[in-house]
């Protein structure tokens, strides 16, 4: 029998799915379930995240800066700077990134945030959906505040 | 396509809203087509970004912002990090 974890993450995969093929941006789905992602920047470069989407939407996504062809994750090369959302501890730094709660990832940076409350932390804003985090993470990568790469 | 036209690829949190506008339709415009397209929840806190460039204030046209011919959008909320 489908789980809800099972059920809104296919519903919202296929959101992403379809945002993602018509911008060609390179994504695959895996087992957890979870999906690896590849997301155009500013300057020409791109960016891979590896996203961990077990017991969402309960809990929130854990999206991690990936490189495609190493398998690495929160490598300084593949971590992007510059935006409030790129947070120096190399976490995406948003109510909708379980990497960013120090209760789960001792590099999260925030300690005040709750768990269980991400849909309705005020940070959170309309991020609730897959296409929507995706999305938001395309903005910054695109934007002014985007500078570069990590190290 | 009509010069006096836009069509707006849209990524949106439901996916993908595709539509065609005059240029002068205002940005609320499309953000309501693409509200009411996909059953969105309403509120005054998305934004249609284009390069991420915030299309603001939401009351200029597509034109005012030099969008001609088939452009593509973003659709997110309003918000610079945290």
């Amino acid at each position: 029998m489908a789980t809800v974890t099972d059920r809104v993450f296919a519903e919202q995969f296929g959101h992403l799915r379809e945002v993602a093929e018509h911008r060609g941006w390179p994504l695959k789905q895996i087992d957890g379930p979870g999906f690896e992602l590849v997301l155009p920047a500013r300057d020409g470069s791109r960016f891979g995240l590896k996203v961990m989407c077990d017991g969402y939407p309960g809990t929130p996504p854990a999206w991690r800066w990936w490189n495609p062809e190493t398998g690495a994750c929160d490598q300084p090369a593949d971590t992007p700077r510059g935006s409030g959302y790129f947070h120096t501890s190399r976490r995406i730094c948003a109510p909708w990134n379980r990497l960013a709660y120090s209760q789960v990832d001792p590099h999260g940076p925030h300690g005040d945030w709750q768990l269980s409350t991400w849909m309705t932390n005020p940070k959170t804003g309309r991020g609730t959906t897959l296409a929507a985090m995706a999305l938001r993470i395309t903005v910054e990568l695109q934007s002014s505040r985007f500078q570069g790469r990590s190290g | 396509m009509p010069v006096d036209e836009v069509t707006v690829e849209v990524g949106t949190p439901k996916g993908l809203f595709t539509g065609t506008f005059p240029k002068t339709a205002k940005i609320e415009d499309v953000i309501a087509a693409a509200v009411d397209s996909l059953d969105l929840d309403r509120g005054d806190t998305l934004e249609l970004v284009h390069d991420g460039q915030p299309l603001t204030p939401v009351q200029r046209t597509l034109v005012s912002f030099g969008l001609a011919g088939t452009v593509q959008l973003e659709l997110v909320a309003t918000g610079e990090g945290v």
